[in-house]
Formats: structure tokens, C-alpha cells, sequence
């Protein structure tokens, strides 16, 4: 049983840095996955995680409070990764994986060597869409977020992101039909 | 036969699990005889079933970062310099908090060690760690210095705390002061000590402190534990019926999982002189599995309040 996001934000309002603290705990880890797609970095997502929290508590009056706390922190985290994206562009890190970002698969019960590699391929594509194609294909299949909640975090309409998904997948559909038969040739 | 181009719309749909049964059909009929959305729908199911979340932060550089956050939004509250974004520092934030506390523990080994003038000595650390830790509130994962503090005893001028469960210190000072109210809040809501929480909620139901209040009601709406949320919900009914403490019993009555709490706040609610025919409405709101039993109870009370009436 948790308190709604919005009675946190009423008690935020009358002036409880526990209830932020509440709030912070509930969505830290959502918050740090977005920076982290950006950062490729942790200590730079934490970075961007803290810069978004002092941002959402600064800007708090400007929460209409409809229920929708999650999508609208999870647009000031875009923002912000997006904003400290474009200013570390010029001296931006490869990004590499490492056993520490290695994206951690569910355990496959069958073991399906061809279906990891194909995951693998999926995944490898998946950083090559663009920042909101990424985002709205990650907070649809990995982190259950509703359509209405990524129209609010994109700003954009429920039309606009079943589009934005369907060209998404569309993409991968592409580049992953040929990166298989490249790997099927190299046999 | 339905060309590509008019699948896409039955697609989006499809993608967004919004699916009418007239498309299910079309989908069926268009799917055996082409690759092309063939292989967009196994891309779908195959993002389904990946799980291709990044690795979690560290338990300690997000303490450290919610730290860092709570004490400037508390800085700034407090009329001090305004919020600073972070575009550099935090890397070495765990690495201080670490060091805060190695220095700390450095400190009680060799205070443990002289067994004059412990009391100063403690209060003095408890009081320099409250002042330059002002994230209290943030108490379920602080590894620091107050999470071996165990509340033993409590009065209006001496606080009674055990060290790892063998060592104990008397303390001098108020109830109702700031450090004391540091403290009782973090106990509140530790979640590694069950007993501590249960001491510390006993004890914050006799103070007037309006921040263990809240502790408290937070306790009450989020502690896993039901034996907590009762050990809170008792705590705040013996500290009277302020609208704060009514709208925390309301939300046990209508939300919590257990029917034990919904049950004990439904007896405090009647207590307090709030209608049944109010309180039935409100239960009607909350989880429909625990409803019989509350209803019930209602029913009971009514009962009760009939005969009563005809007596």
C-alpha cells in the first residue's frame, strides 16, 4: 500500500521534505535509466538524476497534479539528459559496454543460443534510433508505461507516439533483418 | 486481401494493445503471406520478452544522491543559497559519505574505549552528525552513524539509547529537541532494525512533535510490515484526532492490504465520532478483497448503535 504520488505532492506543498524524499526513493532508479541512456555513464547519470529532482521540486507548482507525477518527472529527466547531452556532445565518451552497463537479459528458460544473439542485435539497434524513438520504445516495452504517460513525457500526442513506435519498430525491423543475414553470410 | 500500407494502422493499434476484435481478423488473414510484418511482429514479441533495462545504481550513490538533493531543498527553505545543480561533484559524493562515516566509526572505536565521560562525548557526536546531516528524513537506507541507535527510554529530560544491542548511554536532553526529534524520526522509519521502529513509534506517540507525526503517518501508509502499520495506526490514535491524523486512519480504512488495520481504524474512526453511514462509503472506495469483513464490522456497529438507542 503506498501513498499516490499526488497526496506526496500536496504534502510536499505544505512544506514535507519527507514526502520528496518519498518521491525521490519511488522513481530515482526510472530517473537514472533515462540519464543513463544518454550519460552511457553512471556517475554523469547521477548527475543529471540529482539536476532532475532539484529541477521537479523547484518547478513543483507547475505540476497540474492529475495523476500523471510520473510521466511529468519523467519528462524533466528527458529534458535534462537531452539538455546535457547537447552539452557534452563535442567531448562525448564512446559508449561501451561494460559488465556494469551491460543491458542484464530475463533468463531465457530454453537455452537459445540464436535467440540471444537476435536479442543481442535488437538491443546493439536499439541505441541507434534516436533519442525519442529509444525512449518511447524503452518506456513502452521495458518500463510498462501507459500511452497516455509517454505522450505526457514527449510532450506529444497519443497519435504521435503510437506512430513514433510503429517507425521504431519499423527500423529495427530493417537494420536487424540485416544484421542477421550479414552474421548468416559470415557462417 | 489488405495491403501493408492499411495493416500499419491495425498495427499501431496492436503495438499499443489498444486491438479491436474486427482487427485481430485482418491481422490473422494478412500475417501467414507477409514477411515483412512478420518480422515487425516478432520484433515486438521479442522486446517483450528482453529485458533491456540498465544495471540499478548503487544503494550508496543514490543514498548519497538523495541526500545531497534533500539537503539543499532544505538549505533553500530555510532562506539559505539557492538550489545548485550538480554538473561535476556527485562522483566523489559516495566516496565522501564513505569517508564520513569511516571517520565517524574511527571516532566511537576509540570512544568506546574510554568509559569517562561518555555522555558528552555521544551527544556531542549525535549533535554533530545532526547538524551536518540534515537528511534525516531520508532514514530506510542511511548507513550512518544513528542506524546503531536503538531508542531504550524516553522521558521530558533524558533519552536512554543502545549501541548494537549490548552497549547503552544515557543522554541528556528534551524530548522535543531537535536532535531527539532527528533520532526518533530515523527510528521510525528504519527499516533495518523492526524492533527499533516499534520502540520509536511508542515513544513519538507521546510527544507533540508535528515531524513525528508525519513519521508516523508515513509509517502507517508504507511500512510492509502490518505489524508496524497497527503498532503506527495505535500510535496515532492515542495522539488525538487532528484532520492530519483523521485523513492518515481514513486512508489505513480504505487502502491498506490487511483487514486487521482496515478493521483498527475503523474502530478508532467510530471512536473519534465519525458516521458509519460516512465510513461505509469510504470502505466501499477501498480494496474490494478486505471489504466483507469491514462491512461487516459496520453492520455490527450499527446493530450495537440500534439496540442501544432502543434501550
Amino acid at each position: 500500500m503506498l501513498l499516490s504520488d499526488d497526496a506526496l505532492v500536496d504534502e510536499i506543498h505544505s512544506g514535507s521534505t519527507l514526502a520528496f524524499g518519498v518521491l525521490m526513493k519511488r522513481y530515482e532508479k526510472l530517473v537514472y535509466r533515462i540519464a543513463y541512456d544518454h550519460a552511457k555513464n553512471p556517475d554523469c547519470a547521477m548527475d543529471i538524476s540529482q539536476n532532475v529532482f532539484l529541477k521537479a521540486h523547484k518547478n513543483l507548482s507547475a505540476y497540474s497534479g492529475s495523476g500523471v507525477f510520473k510521466a511529468w518527472l519523467m519528462r524533466i529527466a528527458y529534458n535534462e539528459s537531452v539538455s546535457w547531452f547537447r552539452q557534452q556532445r563535442n567531448e562525448r565518451v564512446t559508449d561501451e559496454l561494460t559488465p556494469t552497463n551491460t543491458p542484464v537479459l530475463r533468463a531465457v528458460q530454453v537455452d537459445e543460443v540464436a535467440r540471444q544473439e537476435y536479442q543481442d542485435i535488437i538491443l546493439s539497434e536499439l541505441k541507434k534510433l534516436s533519442s525519442r524513438q529509444r525512449l518511447a520504445v524503452s518506456l513502452r516495452y521495458f518500463e510498462d508505461f501507459s500511452l497516455r504517460e509517454i505522450a505526457t513525457v514527449l510532450n506529444s500526442s497519443e497519435g504521435a507516439v503510437k506512430s513514433i513506435l510503429f517507425r521504431s519498430l519499423e527500423k529495427l525491423r530493417n537494420t536487424t533483418t540485416f544484421q542477421r543475414r550479414r552474421n548468416y553470410a559470415q557462417l | 486481401m489488405h495491403s501493408c500500407k492499411q495493416i500499419h494502422a491495425i498495427f499501431e493499434r496492436f503495438l499499443t494493445g489498444e486491438l479491436l476484435p474486427s482487427d485481430k481478423e485482418i491481422l490473422d488473414q494478412h500475417l501467414p503471406s507477409c514477411v515483412d510484418c512478420q518480422s515487425l511482429m516478432e520484433i515486438h514479441d521479442e522486446l517483450m520478452r528482453i529485458d533491456g533495462r540498465v544495471a540499478d545504481p548503487s544503494p550508496e550513490a543514490s543514498w548519497a544522491m538523495r541526500s545531497s538533493v534533500l539537503s539543499q531543498i532544505s538549505q533553500s527553505a530555510n532562506g539559505g543559497r539557492n538550489l545548485r545543480l550538480n554538473r561535476k561533484v556527485s562522483p566523489f559524493v559516495p566516496s565522501f559519505a564513505a569517508a564520513a562515516v569511516l571517520v565517524l566509526g574511527v571516532f566511537l572505536g576509540s570512544w568506546f574505549s574510554q568509559p569517562d565521560s561518555v555522555d558528552d562525548q555521544l551527544l556531542n557526536a549525535i549533535t554533530r552528525q545532526a547538524s551536518i546531516e540534515r537528511s534525516l528524513e531520508d532514514s530506510w537506507e542511511a548507513p550512518l552513524f544513528f542506524s546503531n541507535v536503538a531508542v531504550r527510554d524516553w522521558n521530558d529530560t533524558r533519552v536512554s539509547l543502545g549501541f548494537d544491542v549490548c552497549r547503552s548511554v544515557d543522554l541528556t536532553t528534551g524530548m522535543n529537541s531537535p536532535v531527539a526529534s532527528d533520532i526518533l524520526t530515523h527510528a521510525i522509519l528504519n527499516s533495518d532494525s523492526m524492533g527499533g521502529r516499534m520502540r520509536a513509534m511508542e515513544i513519538a506517540a507521546l510527544s507533540t512533535d508535528d515531524r513525528l507525526t508525519q513519521a508516523l503517518v508515513v509509517a502507517l501508509q508504507q511500512d510492509p510490515d502490518q505489524t508496524m502499520r497497527i503498532t503506527a495506526l495505535n500510535a496515532l490514535a492515542r495522539k488525538g484526532d487532528n484532520e492530519q491524523i483523521q485523513l492518515a486512519l481514513l486512508g489505513a480504512l480504505r487502502d491498506d492490504d490487511s483487514v486487521q488495520v482496515r478493521l483498527l481504524a475503523l474502530e478508532f474512526l467510530v471512536n473519534q465520532s465519525q458516521g458509519l453511514d460516512t465510513l461505509e462509503t469510504i470502505i466501499r472506495e477501498g480494496s474490494e478483497a478486505s471489504n466483507p469483513a469491514v462491512f461487516q464490522r459496520v453492520r455490527e456497529l450499527k446493530t450495537d448503535l440500534s439496540s442501544e438507542a432502543f434501550l
